[in-house]
Formats: C-alpha cells, sequence, structure tokens
C-alpha cells in the first residue's frame, strides 16, 4: 500500500480577492488551498479508492493566517500535518526548508503537489523540497499511470503541444498541473474520515535564508509563415527565423503570426526551408 | 311458513366441511406467513412514524382514490372495469365474512328481510364483478391499452377470480333448483341458472359438494396467493394512501430541516446522507412499493420516458419491491442514468392510483448518489464553482457586484460595518 504525502499550500483566492480604496484595506479575502494542490490530493484519494492507500498532507503557513480546515477534512485522508511559523511568508525559502525537515521524519513513496501556487507563482517550494530531501522531482505533470506500486509513468506537456512521458521509480516529488484529473465535489455532509491531525508550532527563523528569487521565463516563439526570410539576415537568423524563433519584432505582422503549430504553419515552415535550401 | 335464512353446508357432509376447514387453515396461514415476509422487510426500512393529522388529511383522499377512484376514472373503459371488479371484490368479500360471522360464530345475521337483501346486492355486485374481469381479459388479450404488461400471470389472475365468481353463482344455482327456495327471485342470476340446470345430471345435487369443494378451493388459492403477488395492492394500496405521511404532487419537499439541525445531526442524518441500500428507505417507502399494480400509468406520462430517456418510473418502484430481500446498494439493480433522468415533473404521482410517490423515492435515492459522488459532470462543475466562488459560473466572487457599477445602488454591507457605523451615527 502506497504511502503518499501530499504537500498543500494554505493562499488567499487570487481570482477574487481585491484592494478596497475606500476602506483601504483587501476585501473578498477567502482563505483556501491552491487549486493544483488539491488536484494532487484528489488524484490521491482516487487512487486510495480503487487501491487503498495513506495519505498523509502536510501544510505550512504563517501563524497569523487562518486556514479552512474544513475544505481538506472532507477528503479521504488519514494523517495531517500542520506546520506554523511566525512571519513564514516574508522568509522565501523557509517553506520549503521546514516542510523538507518535517518529511526528513517520515518515510514516504511519493511527495505530491501542484507544480506552483496560484498567488506567488512561482514553482521554488516543490524543486526546493526534492533538492533538500535528495530525491529527484518532476513538475508540470498532467497526467499519471501507475504502473507498479513503485513504477509510474507521467506525462508533461511541453509547449507546441509535445507530451513528454517519463517513467520514473518512487521515491519522487512530482509536481502536478490543474489539469491532472476531475475536480469532485464532495458531499458536505458525507460522514466524515478519521484523520489524526498533527499541530506543530514552529520558532520564528533566526536567520532569513539567501534565496534569490529569479523569474525564468521561456519567450513565446512567434511562428510567422507568409514571409520569406530577408537576405540581410544572417545564415543563423534566416535559420531561426524560418523554425519561427526569431524574435525581429519589426518583422511582425499581425496576421502572418502564429504561437501555435498547426498543420498549416508546418506546411508553410516547410515551403520557406524547401525555398531556403534552394536558394543557398 | 318457511323461514327465510342461510343454510350455509346445504349437502355438505361433515367430510366435506373437515376438508373445507383444512383448507381454509392451510390458506390463511400461507397468507400470514406471506404478509409477515413482507412486513419484516419493511421494519428494516428507518422507523418513520405516522401522525394521526396525516392519517385525517389523508381520509378525504382515501375517499376519492380509493373508493370514488378518481384516478382511475380518467381512463374510461378501464375506470369501468376497476370499479367493477373492485366493487363486485369487497362487496362478495363482506358478503363471506358476514357468512362466516352467522354461521361460525353464531350470530343470527342472515335472517329475514336482511337476508333478502344480502342475496340481492351480492348477485347484482357478482355480476359487475364478472363483467369487470370479462373487460379486463379483453383489454389485456386484444392489447388495447399498451401501458399494460402483458404476462400470462395477469391473465391467470383474473381467471382464477372470473372461476370463483363463475362458481358461486353456480352452487347458488343448484341449491335453488334443488331446494325449489320461494324467495328464490331475490337472487336474480343464481334463479335464472336454476332454471337452466333443470334435469342436467353435471349440475344437479349429486354433483353439488364437488362445485361447492372446487369453489372453496379456489377461492382459498386467490387467499393464500394474495401476498405473493401484485394482488397484495388489494391490501397494500388502501394502507399506503391512508397511513403513508401526506406527500401530495406538485410538492417536493427534502425531509429534512438544516436550520434546526446541529452539525452532529447534519452528519449523522440518514435522511441528508439519502439512500444507499434498501433498508435507507423509511419503511413507509418500502411498503408503498408493495402497492404497485404494475399499471404503467406513471411510465405512460413520464416526460423521461417518452423522450427515450433509460428511466420509468414503474422499473423504478418495482425494482425496489423485488430487491427488498437483498439490501443491496440500490446502484446494483438500479442506474444512476435511470435516477438522473428524472425531471421531477411529478406526472407520475399525479398519474398513480395507488399514491406512491416516485420523486420521493428517486430523489433520495439521488441524494445517495451525490453522497458517494456519483454525479453527472456538468453538475459537479457547477457544484465545485460554487464552493469555490459562491456562484456557479466561478467567476470571481468578486465579481458579483460589477453588474451595479455606476448605477448607483446601495449596497448592504457586511453586519460588523454596519453596526460600527451605528456606533458612529449614535455618537
Ligand atoms: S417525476 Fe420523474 S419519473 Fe415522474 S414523471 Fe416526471 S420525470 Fe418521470
Ligand atoms: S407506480 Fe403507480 S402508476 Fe406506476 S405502475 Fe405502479 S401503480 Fe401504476
Amino acid at each position: 500500500m502506497l504511502n503518499i504525502c501530499i504537500l498543500v499550500k494554505p493562499i488567499m483566492d487570487p481570482a477574487s480577492i481585491k484592494w478596497d480604496y475606500q476602506s483601504q484595506e483587501f476585501s473578498y479575502i477567502s482563505n483556501t488551498f491552491n487549486s493544483a494542490d488539491t488536484q494532487a490530493l484528489q488524484w490521491a484519494c482516487d487512487y486510495k479508492e480503487k487501491n487503498g492507500a495513506k495519505i498523509t498532507i502536510i501544510t505550512a503557513h504563517d501563524s497569523e493566517f487562518t486556514i479552512e480546515e474544513k475544505r481538506l477534512l472532507k477528503y479521504n485522508i488519514d494523517q495531517w500535518i500542520v506546520l506554523k511559523q511566525p512571519e513564514l511568508k516574508n522568509n522565501p525559502g523557509e517553506t520549503a526548508q521546514i516542510i523538507a525537515k518535517e518529511l526528513s521524519g517520515h518515510s514516504f513513496d511519493v511527495i505530491l503537489t501542484g507544480s506552483v501556487s496560484e498567488d506567488k507563482n512561482s514553482g521554488m517550494t516543490p524543486a526546493m523540497v526534492a533538492e533538500l530531501l535528495f530525491i529527484p522531482a518532476l513538475t508540470n505533470i498532467h497526467h499519471i499511470d501507475v504502473k507498479e506500486e513503485g513504477l509510474w509513468e507521467v506525462k508533461r506537456s511541453e509547449d507546441r503541444g509535445t507530451v513528454q512521458t517519463y517513467e520514473v521509480k518512487l521515491p519522487i516529488l512530482i509536481g502536478v498541473t490543474n489539469t491532472l484529473g476531475r475536480k469532485r465535489y464532495i458531499p458536505r455532509y458525507r460522514r466524515p474520515p478519521k484523520i489524526k491531525k498533527e499541530i506543530r508550532i514552529l520558532e520564528k527563523a533566526n536567520e532569513q535564508l539567501n534565496v534569490q528569487v529569479m523569474k525564468m521565463t521561456e519567450p513565446r516563439p512567434n511562428i510567422r509563415y507568409f514571409d520569406i526570410p530577408k537576405d540581410s539576415l544572417s545564415a543563423e537568423e534566416r535559420l531561426l527565423a524560418i523554425m519561427g524563433l526569431s524574435q525581429d519584432k519589426k518583422e511582425q505582422s499581425g496576421k502572418k503570426v502564429a504561437s501555435e503549430v498547426n498543420d498549416k504553419t508546418i506546411h508553410f515552415i516547410s515551403q520557406k526551408l524547401q525555398k531556403w535550401l534552394q536558394e543557398g | 311458513m318457511e323461514t327465510v335464512q342461510r343454510d350455509t353446508f346445504w349437502m355438505i357432509s361433515s367430510n366435506y366441511k373437515l376438508m373445507m376447514y383444512i383448507f381454509a387453515g392451510i390458506a390463511i396461514l400461507v397468507f400470514l406467513y406471506g404478509f409477515y415476509r413482507r412486513f419484516r422487510l419493511w421494519r428494516r426500512g428507518v422507523r418513520e412514524k405516522v401522525r394521526w393529522n396525516d392519517v385525517k388529511t389523508n381520509l378525504s383522499y382515501f375517499y376519492q382514490t380509493a373508493i370514488a377512484q378518481r384516478k382511475v376514472k380518467k381512463d374510461k373503459l378501464f375506470g369501468f372495469m376497476h370499479r367493477f371488479t373492485s366493487y363486485g371484490f369487497v362487496i362478495l368479500f363482506i358478503g363471506t365474512v358476514l357468512v362466516a360471522i352467522d354461521y361460525d360464530f353464531k350470530i343470527p345475521l342472515l335472517r329475514g328481510n336482511f337476508y333478502l337483501i344480502y342475496e340481492l346486492v351480492l348477485d347484482v355486485f357478482g355480476v359487475l364483478f364478472l363483467i369487470g374481469l370479462a373487460l379486463a381479459m379483453v383489454i389485456r388479450a386484444r392489447k388495447i391499452r399498451p401501458r399494460l404488461r402483458d404476462g400470462m400471470a395477469d391473465q391467470a389472475f383474473l381467471l382464477l377470480l372470473l372461476l370463483i365468481g363463475m362458481g358461486g353463482y353456480i352452487i347458488e344455482g343448484i341449491r335453488i333448483s334443488e331446494m325449489e327456495i320461494s324467495h328464490a327471485v331475490w337472487s336474480p342470476v343464481g334463479y335464472g341458472l336454476s332454471v337452466l340446470f333443470q334435469g342436467h345430471a353435471i349440475f344437479s345435487g349429486a354433483s353439488y359438494p364437488i362445485w361447492w369443494l372446487s369453489h372453496a378451493v379456489l377461492a382459498f388459492i386467490l387467499v393464500a396467493i394474495i401476498p405473493y403477488t401484485k394482488l397484495f395492492h388489494f391490501l397494500t394500496a388502501p394502507l399506503n394512501i391512508l397511513f403513508h405521511p401526506v406527500k401530495r404532487t406538485g410538492n417536493v419537499e427534502a425531509p429534512y430541516n438544516l436550520e434546526e439541525m446541529t452539525e452532529e445531526e447534519r452528519y449523522d442524518s440518514l435522511k441528508i446522507q439519502g439512500v444507499n441500500k434498501i433498508s435507507d428507505f423509511t419503511n413507509w417507502q418500502l411498503l408503498s412499493t408493495d402497492a404497485c399494480t404494475e399499471c404503467g400509468r406513471c411510465d405512460s406520462q413520464c416526460p423521461a420516458n417518452n423522450s427515450g430517456k433509460p428511466l420509468a418510473p414503474r422499473n423504478i418502484v418495482t425494482k425496489i419491491r423485488d430487491n427488498m430481500h437483498h439490501d443491496e446498494e440500490v446502484l446494483s439493480f438500479i442506474s444512476a442514468e435511470e435516477l438522473q433522468s428524472c425531471t421531477t415533473c411529478g406526472a407520475c404521482v399525479e398519474a398513480c392510483p395507488v399514491s406512491i410517490n416516485h420523486i420521493d423515492l428517486i430523489l433520495s435515492m439521488r441524494r445517495g448518489l451525490i453522497q458517494n459522488q456519483v454525479i453527472e459532470q456538468e453538475a459537479e462543475n457547477m457544484l465545485v464553482r460554487l464552493e469555490e466562488q459562491n456562484n456557479i459560473f466561478g467567476k470571481p466572487w468578486s465579481d458579483r457586484e460589477d453588474w451595479s457599477k455606476g448605477l448607483n445602488i446601495p449596497v448592504l454591507s457586511d453586519s460588523k460595518k454596519v453596526s460600527d457605523n451605528q456606533k458612529k451615527e449614535g455618537a
């Protein structure tokens, strides 16, 4: 029977929160849990229903943050470990530290969580946790197939419709996307499962971790399929332009630009490529 | 002067009499066991108490449905048929009970003028009974009402009743022809037959005991099979109409009031959890399914059934009835699609002549489906969105007021702010 750990991040719902200029405070605050994390939890519960498993949730949050317990207690979990630390939100990287410390005292077969959180959107914690535990991590996973208990096949979708399939051995940390599965409605008055809840109140971190958060994003390619590359471009630039990776802004003109790969764009790219090769 | 009274065991030897009592005893035992068998199953359900106020309200409804048979009457041909057979059956049954009181309990009832009227009434209703049965057999044989299922068993029940009715007239005819009773005209049918029987060996006094015994045996077979067949509705339909807590057409209620319950009660309430297995139904719900006559009126009116959805309300009722003894998960014999196809329009409840509340049964099972997360994807998405953003479209909760922007519409603040403002104003 698998021993699954889910990392769930308590957040303020970013979809609805608003700054109220009149009262100079936030309004429409609803404390909830990161949606991709709950997707991972739902997946684990579905797995448990069919195959049996032990599910432990770990949440870490600032001591001042109030969490809506019912939103998690309704899931069919076995254990819930709550880590509370003062000023956690001001200390980047500390969440991963305290989670990794807690996890090192347990032996889970797999750690599931969302790839990124809806509020900060950095995707830092899962990667750091895996790093600190010396286990591999795979993020952006949208499909999980359990081949054997210790051998899983997971799928990650990349840009331009590419799907990468990995066969992974447990233990591993898997970060999932919001499209992992169907979100289930859990009836409010369903008989609640018996859950062992442990709350750990942690000391305020003594020193700030030296963690620098850098945001790295890949530029979205523009595929232009009507123009023939200009002669003035170097061979390398021409090739990049043909492959649709050129960042030459001047060349962009609305209708000729597509940001996804489909039969039409492939056709024009191949046409251009052939023409270019002939020119050579 | 001849005394006008009933000679109950005319020409019947003590052996025949004994045989009749033995058959009667067996039939009653088989009947009682059959009743107990179902009663035990009803008791497995959640106990729902009968409130006398409900029964009082039900009385007028009972009159309209069971006695005036308003619902059955809507189908004219069938209405005649059913009233003839049911009134005939009840009057003949009462007649037989009076005989037992008169003879076995030695209370002299069937004497003098009362006896003459008794004979006349029974004769007339007996004829109606036979006409009704013949009509029913023709309707079934010629498939005049497509809603009816044409099982051999249904025709066999009708034939059995017909034979019992005819047997009664034959023994009456032989008795009158042999005894030359002066008041025979008070039994017009029997009298007519007695004239016809004159001189026929097969209808002579000598063969009378055979006719008499066969009539009795057929009647006892009928008594014995009632609780094992759909004829059980003779008993359960009136019980259901009279005692089932009032739930009328057009009144779809939740069987609980969330506001009156504590949080713990809500979690424990079987009614909120809905029906997952047979024993989650209430005892009256279970009894009501035994009242089904399989007439198919509900199916013929059901919009879901008529538009090709996988729902037939009659099947819902009969499947619960037929699976009652297993106490299994309802999903093992009723599919989620069937339950989800119901529009809760109430046409079935309106049509049902025995006051079965299909919506009540279907909704309680649907509640069970939701508790087990068996729910249509779109409906489920809606519930998830409602839970997350307090609206069914999943739009940000904060956009809720957007429509009123620029319209100068006052917005109610939350109670804390209001009371703070009031305090300020007061100061
Ligand atoms: S309430 Fe449901 S079962 Fe009854 S007639 Fe309407 S759709 Fe059919
Ligand atoms: S449920 Fe009512 S209407 Fe439907 S078949 Fe049975 S008795 Fe007839």
